[in-house]
């Protein structure tokens, strides 16, 4: 198969969509092409890799369950006759319903600078560049990491055919400091865009970081207990992802996995709470136009004003829930099933001034980030960790800082103890999350300043 | 048709004279997967076949070698001349101190990585795991307050071939079967869940009555769970978070990271060799990486470079006995090479496991965490108890939440661990360890 023939591309799809729907309710087939270059340097030695991957799913929906396959042998026969293979051993259906419209789509995500139309020897100078500067402070290592990744997918049903063009800029400088109990700590900065425009910023994420590593080396661990905290836009947008988040994916709702189904249309936070997955916001990491089920891309509510509202979805369950389906069924690659995942995830933007809010603490904690997180649909528990948090005292933020700081607790504890938002709004934090410890796909998430009472650090 | 694949590849390589040195990794993996959801409805089957091949090209200046690494999709001779000429001029760019990049060639240990199932059609492998899940369900069933709420079986058979310049050739097939099971039943007036996980790499070796009965038992104490309160002193972590903290699921654990000799040659590492890595108090750590366990889930005969797997001591009695180290690193260290990282052994301690609970005050026990995620080199963690007991005047008080606070270098120094022996998932130590003083936060 010809990829660079779009329209070979769609003639090949939809020919294995009609032999799969000759056995099946629903078929479709989705092919994802991700070319990555990768360079990674520090003081001493430097990687590359410039690694792809290319494949195809099919997928064969009988009407109580998925029967998927994939290949990477792209070749038309092979294609056409795994199709075959996948549907073997299914009853004839004799009720193909009649395409009506057929929609015929193709989207690109060009950012402002191809990172195409720049050299490869000068990304491998801005990472020398980047690594040499941070060679002027006094730390053990640096590292520098350029990521581009430009992601293809074609999805094909009996009624759509559709093709995207992805395309992230990513850019981490992370230097190495020892602390003074001797040990090696790190701090990091990140720059994404969808074009080469990220390295653009990289100059002052690279002073933004170093001015961090005098806090890192003498930050100490802080005393478990709970306090008043502000919330920098990084841990706000984990805990988001953590809470309503992964608590809202209705594949896990589905299975009773998730304490959200019990409790739609519950008031579960003050009413200038709002906690929203957005695919369609293109400068961020979890932008796309359709997902994996070929559904497009629009905001979800899952909470609106306080109150607990919708899931984010995946075919399966929506159509066994009732519920109206959001362009959140997303697979890792080609290999694997798609869930109901997030993309960007945040809390909406509030109104007061963050200065303002500092003043108004008299004892607590500038919760900096950037911290991992972990999900507890279920039980509702919330965990963050790994954090660097700095003290505020008489509404000032002052030169004592914490290393490592993890939060848990209750998330409707938590939520309903959120006293004021931000207006101050930044998507900041770009990352692979896992459901549980694997199927990895690339989220962002961010949001205000929060200002929580009584959350419980350690 | 497969065999021309790596002809055309190794062909173009050896034609290009500006190639010093190369290597071809070829990964087939075949998948059989089942989802069971709500009602263990089965909710998809997921099958399939990927195949990647991946070089690495390696250009010698004097006392630089460059080196770039790119996978080949596309297998038209034209196409990987492309690809490959791009990865030199990558390479040229990209230069690291000079290091020999393959292992001498010597003879490799064949280990038994593999389920011999997977040598079955696609639809036999299908019906076993079919019938795998189902021994699942019934031995759910066989407790009736537990409700099967959803499973995923995962499985993989995986083969790689490596190919190099120096003309090793070494293959590998290495299975794994993963199960995702979750259980839930009635607790303090509403339902609660446990995830409970496990791979092994045959069928046979996954006994799936302990794993359910395991499973049972916790979910059953998740539902008598309350909140902890603020606890300073002897913690005593049990399987699975004695195995989390010594084989994490995601990266190693600081012990190890600190061993390794990329992370002395990065002066990132606070070991030194031969000397303590902590301040021991207690029984003193003994660690090994044992790569050649038969049908051990981090068992692997050769790394990256082609160096043979061994049974390393990274850690004896407290003391640094070697760095883990690939090739690279061990040339620019010149130290030996010890292959790849493998299982983590921890040897066993003098006391019962029931020992470690002994004393006058109470001990707070850690069986699971929600993710024990420590700092990578500095080893602080404050991670979150998905559950634990309060051991408190002869009563075993299961609790849910707080976190266990601390660093794995104190806890490690004051420390003891039981006699008895547990495997899972990489992991072969000790059933529990006791840290005789850390800190939970309550909530």
């Amino acid at each position: 198969m010809d990829l660079k023939n779009r329209s070979e591309i769609k003639k090949i799809f939809l020919k294995l969509v009609e032999i799969m729907e000759q056995r099946c309710r629903r078929a479709d087939v989705l092919l994802i092409e991700r070319k990555e270059l990768a360079i990674s340097r520090d003081f001493s030695t430097v990687d590359v890799e410039n690694v792809s991957e290319r494949g195809i799913k099919l997928r064969a929906y009988t009407g109580n369950k998925y029967y998927e396959t994939h290949t990477t042998n792209l070749d038309e026969a092979n294609l056409v006759k795994i199709a075959e293979e996948l549907v073997a051993n299914l009853p004839e259906n004799k009720e193909i319903p009649l395409t009506k419209d057929f929609l015929d789509k193709d989207f690109s995500e060009k950012g402002k600078i191809s990172p195409d139309s720049i050299k490869f020897e000068d990304k491998i100078k801005l990472t020398e560049s980047a690594v040499q500067k941070m060679k002027n402070s006094n730390l053990q290592n640096a590292r520098c990491n350029y990521e581009e990744e430009i992601t293809y997918k074609a999805f094909c049903s009996r009624n759509k055919f559709l093709t995207q063009r992805l395309q992230r800029v990513l850019m981490l400088v992370i230097p190495y400091i020892k602390a003074e109990d001797g040990s090696t700590r790190y701090a990091f900065e990140q720059a994404l865009a969808n074009g080469y425009e990220a390295t653009k910023d990289i100059d002052e994420k690279i002073a933004k970081v170093l001015e961090t590593i005098e806090h890192v080396k003498v930050a100490k661990r802080i005393k478990p207990g709970k306090y008043t905290t502000i919330t920098c836009p990084d841990p706000t947008g984990v805990l988001a992802h953590e809470s309503f988040g992964h608590g809202a994916e209705s594949d896990t709702a589905y299975k009773g996995r998730a304490k959200m189904a019990e409790h739609i249309g519950d008031k579960i936070a003050p009413d200038f709470v709002n906690i929203i997955d957005d695919p369609s916001i293109e400068s961020a990491y979890g932008h796309y136009f359709f997902d994996d089920e070929g559904e497009f891309v629009k905001p979800t509510y899952m909470v609106k004003d306080g109150v607990i509202t919708d899931y984010i979805t995946e075919s399966f369950s929506i159509e066994r829930m009732g519920k109206k389906q959001s362009a959140n069924g997303r697979a890792q690659s080609f290999d694997h099933k798609s869930y109901a995942r997030m993309s960007t995830t945040f809390f909406g933007q509030g109104e007061d001034s963050l200065k303002d809010m500092i003043a108004s603490v008299k004892d607590g904690i500038f919760f900096i980030g950037p911290v991992g997180g972990m999900e507890d649909p279920k039980g509702w528990g919330v965990q963050l960790q790994r954090g660097m948090a700095q003290k505020i005292k008489n509404g000032k933020l002052v030169d004592e800082y914490y290393w490592n700081v993890s939060v848990t607790g209750y998330l409707p504890t938590i939520l309903g103890n959120i006293k004021k938002v931000s207006k101050e709004f930044e998507i900041t934090h770009a990352s692979h999350c896992g459901k549980g410890h694997k199927e990895w796909v690339e989220v962002a998430s961010g949001g205000p300043y929060l200002l929580i009472e009584n959350l419980d650090l350690g | 048709m497969e065999k021309d694949k790596l002809a055309v590849l190794k062909k173009v390589l050896v034609q290009n004279k500006e190639i010093d040195y190369w290597v071809i990794a070829k990964i087939i993996e075949k998948k059989y997967n089942l989802y069971l959801t709500k009602n263990v409805q089965h909710e998809n089957y997921l099958t399939g076949m990927r195949e990647d091949y991946i070089v690495t090209v390696f250009k010698k200046y004097e006392q630089e070698l460059g080196e770039a690494t790119i996978t080949i999709v596309d297998f038209s001779e034209s196409e990987i001349k492309k690809k490959v000429d791009e990865a030199l001029f990558a390479a040229s760019l990209s230069r690291n101190p000079f290091y020999e990049p393959f292992a001498e060639k010597e003879k490799i240990i064949k280990l038994n990585l593999h389920d011999t199932i997977f040598d079955k059609s696609q639809r036999d492998i299908q019906t076993i795991v079919e019938d795998f899940s189902e021994k699942i369900r019934m031995e759910v069933q066989k407790n009736k307050k537990i409700k099967f709420t959803s499973a995923e079986i995962l499985t993989v058979d995986r083969n790689s071939l490596l190919m190099t310049s120096k003309g090793h050739e070494l293959e590998q097939r290495k299975s794994a079967v993963y199960v995702e099971l979750i259980l839930t039943t009635m607790g303090k007036g509403e339902e609660v869940e446990f995830l409970a996980d496990k791979t092994e790499t045959t069928f046979e070796k996954f006994n799936i009555s302990d794993f359910v009965k395991e499973a049972v038992e916790t979910v059953i104490d998740v539902s008598n769970a309350g909140h902890p309160e603020a606890f300073t002193g002897p913690v005593v972590l049990t399987n699975p978070a004695i195995h989390e903290f010594f084989v994490p699921t995601m990266g190693e654990n600081p012990i190890v990271t600190n061993s390794s000799a990329r992370a002395k040659y990065m002066n990132v590492s606070k070991f030194e060799l031969s000397k303590p890595i902590a301040k021991f108090k207690g029984e003193k750590l003994t660690l090994k990486s044992n790569a050649l366990i038969p049908q051990g889930l981090r068992s692997s005969a050769f790394d990256a470079s082609c160096v043979p797997a061994r049974n390393l001591t990274i850690v004896e009695d407290g003391i640094l006995k070697n760095l883990v180290s690939g090739k690279q690193f061990a040339d620019y260290l010149k130290i030996k090479p010890t292959g790849p990282l493998g299982n983590i052994q921890i040897s066993p301690g003098k006391l019962s496991a029931d020992a470690l609970y002994e004393g006058k005050t109470p001990v707070i026990e850690v069986k699971s965490f929600s993710w024990f995620d420590p700092s990578p080199y500095a080893g602080d963690f404050a991670s979150e108890i998905r559950l634990g007991y309060l051991i408190k005047d002869g009563k075993r008080i299961p609790f849910k939440g707080g976190l266990l606070v601390g660093s794995v270098f104190d806890a490690i120094a004051d420390a003891n661990y039981s006699k008895e022996t547990v495997e899972d998932a990489g992991y072969y130590g000790p059933k529990a360890v006791r840290f005789n003083k850390l800190v939970v936060s309550g909530l």
